[in-house]
């Protein structure tokens, strides 16, 4: 019986115990899944709040690089993840060189306790860019809850978040408390995650904004205006190398560069803040700065999306050469209105005398009269024809019908036809044909007016001494041609003046100043217009002013064309154009 | 100074730049979770019981998930003091 019941106890005793092991190794599987469970809700709520912080930076920062609004996200969303009794920041404000920090006080702590913060950052950030900032100029502003100066509580935790954009420290945000051992574990890592994560987003965008504005820059270097951009602050945002250059200032100047060389000319600061109060465009205005002349044209950039202005662009074109050209059109202008009037008045005169005594006339003043009716209407039809060949060479429409001929002929028959004007200028007129000269391919009407042309101003401007006109074959550039040559011994040609000789409207100053020259000073550019529709050059030397000059012209060999009118198919006779030649 | 202790010295260093840099409660817990290094509080390297190449590579990578370019430029900087020190993350 007493085994029986010794047994019974027994049995019970370790069922007990089985139960109460049974019940204990339930507890701690149960408490190793509440554990992991734990963790795992933990480490949801930490992706979460991950990518809700992303969410709202890419939100908010839209299409924007500001890394203050990135701080700003981060730093304000800091309490749903750890505890902290400062959260602040600092920007590097590059434009003003210096640094500005933000403290956001949320359990009130001492003044002490800021500098720490800011001592701490300053030390981080030198650490990070290699120079030392601790004694660089600084902005702070404080937020949040009031300091409390009787507070003795230090920074007894903090963490650093650096953010970097497109490889450069634009900020740092500090997060520190009074209490110690925090900032160690998995929720502060995602702060990291965060600020990396966002620092690149904005450096990608960054990125692409770069390129836009380097596109952006080269076109705006390629202008052929001087070009300035200041901004709401009157900062200068935008300043092309084309602008130094009129300027006559180094390039990448500062405002107050610009400011300068615009001195007493342009207000540019004026200009700039009336432009961003009217809503009418400013008026062009015209100055004169280092003997040009710019047009400065002032315009207001609005921002459409927010329909508010963002800068003011200054545009300067140089209008010199548009006010000389626009300048010798009038002079031009003046120049064949007295050219024309002045046979005209010949004319007319002489008719009126012929009309009132004609009946009392002899009959040798009577054709003396009339000769002057014929020179002087002869004088205005060349002037006329002058003029229609100019039309005709700036339009692409000069033709020239070039066929095989002997050139040395035409210039000798052209000599004989001068030689007397020589003569009554008591001018030695010579001529060197080289013998067996090959036949050239020219337009002879057209070679005979390049001829009177270039016999005439020779003449004309040579007061003493001879006239040599040559010719002979020449090899350039493995091109055979011929070369023809005037030279004089005449006025001669300083090198500025010559830049302008072959142009319309510019008949040599000094030529105008010899009072017995006239003419329209149309014929050089006639000469250049028909030798090169022939496939000619034409060009002149001269020693100077006073030495005398040599003006030279090529025609191609015939046997040349031909060979290459047989390649090409061409017929004995071919019709050259300006235009042509011009595209050729 | 042997290339062993030259390593030390330079985790020892990267290790306090990063203190001063991020924070040093984070930068400590990153470098005592790298397999056989003893850091002391400062950040002292005191003793690395594995190959210590290898743990200086781990502790690259540790510093690289927090600040990624800092840490570089700042093992780049101590790899010149350090010309005998080879790391896989240069």
């Amino acid at each position: 019986m007493d085994l029986t019941i010794g047994l019974a106890a027994i049995i019970t005793t370790v069922s007990a115990i089985s139960g109460v092991l049974g019940y204990l190794l339930m507890r701690a599987k149960f408490i190793h899944e509440l554990a992991l469970s734990n963790k795992k809700e933990e480490e949801l709520a930490r992706r979460a709040y991950e990518t809700a912080i992303l969410k709202e930076i890419g939100d908010r920062i839209g299409y924007s690089l500001d890394a203050v609004k990135i701080i700003e996200i981060i730093s304000n969303s800091l309490g749903k993840l750890l505890p902290y009794s400062t959260v602040s920041h600092m920007i590097f404000d590059k434009l003003k060189d210096k640094i500005n920090f933000t403290y956001v006080v949320n359990e009130s702590v001492s003044r002490n306790f800021i500098n720490d913060v800011k001592n701490k950052m300053l030390l981080a950030a030198s650490e990070m860019v290699q120079k030392s900032l601790l004694e660089s100029e600084i902005d702070e502003s404080i937020e949040g809850s009031i300091l409390d100066d009787q507070s003795n509580e230090t920074v007894r935790s903090f963490c650093n978040l650096p953010i970097i954009i497109s490889g450069t420290l634009a900020g740092i945000i500090n997060v520190a408390s009074t209490q110690k051992d925090l900032y160690r574990d998995e929720n502060t890592e995602v702060l990291y995650r965060i600020a990396q994560q966002a620092s690149e987003a904005v450096s990608k965008l960054q990125e692409v904004l770069e390129n836009e504005k380097s596109r952006l820059s080269q076109a705006v270097e390629s202008l052929s205006d001087g070009l300035l951009m200041v901004d709401t602050n009157y900062h200068l945002v935008l300043v092309n190398k084309k602008l130094s250059q009129l300027l006559g200032i180094l390039p990448n100047p500062s405002l107050f560069d610009v400011a300068n060389a615009l001195s007493g000319k342009f207000d540019l600061r004026s200009a700039v803040e009336e432009a961003y109060t009217t809503d009418e465009n400013l008026p062009n205005a015209e100055i004169t700065i280092k003997d040009k002349t710019l047009q400065v044209v002032t315009l207001k950039v609005i921002d459409k999306k927010r329909s508010k202005p963002v800068g003011v662009v200054v545009l300067f074109r140089d209008i010199t050469d548009a006010k000389s050209l626009e300048k010798l059109r009038q002079d031009f202008t003046s120049m064949i209105v007295h050219e024309l009037r002045t046979p005209l008045t010949h004319i007319k005169s002489t008719t009126q005398l012929l009309r009132e005594d004609c009946p009392k006339m002899q009959k040798d003043q009577l054709f003396g009269h009339l000769l002057t009716i014929d020179s002087s209407s002869q004088a205005m039809l060349e002037l006329i024809g002058d003029l229609l060949d100019v039309a005709k060479i700036e339009s692409g429409k000069f033709d020239v019908i070039c066929e095989s001929g002997d050139l040395g002929e035409v210039i000798v028959e052209r000599i004989e036809s001068f030689r007397s004007q020589a003569q009554a200028k008591n001018l030695n007129l010579s001529v060197q044909i080289e013998e067996g000269l090959p036949k050239a391919y020219f337009d002879k009407i057209r070679i005979k007016q390049v001829l009177n042309n270039l016999l005439s101003n020779a003449i004309k401007y040579t007061q003493t001494g001879e006239i040599r006109v040559k010719a002979i074959p020449e090899i350039t550039g493995g091109k055979r041609d011929i070369l023809v040559s005037v030279a004089d011994t005449g006025i001669g040609i300083d090198p500025e003046e010559g830049e302008k000789l072959f142009s319309t409207f510019e008949q040599l100053e000094r030529g105008r100043k010899i009072s017995a020259v006239k003419g329209s000073g149309l014929g050089l550019y006639i000469v250049k217009g028909i030798v090169e529709a022939s496939g000619g050059r034409v060009w002149f030397e001269s020693a100077g002013a006073g030495l005398g000059s040599t003006f030279y012209f090529t025609l191609p060999l015939a046997e040349v064309v031909s060979a290459k009118g047989t390649e090409g198919d061409m017929s004995d006779s071919t019709s050259f154009s300006t235009q042509k030649i011009a595209h050729g | 100074m042997s290339t062993e202790e030259d390593y030390r010295a330079l985790m020892t260093d990267l290790i306090k730049k990063q203190m001063i840099m991020l924070g040093p409660n984070l930068v400590l817990s990153k470098a005592r979770k790298v397999s056989g290094l003893t850091v002391l509080n400062d950040g002292t390297v005191q003793k690395v019981s594995v190959d210590p190449g290898q743990a200086l590579g781990e502790l690259t990578n540790a510093f690289m998930t927090l600040s990624g370019q800092i840490a570089q430029m700042t093992l780049d900087t101590l790899l010149e003091k350090y010309p005998g020190v080879k790391s896989s993350n240069s």
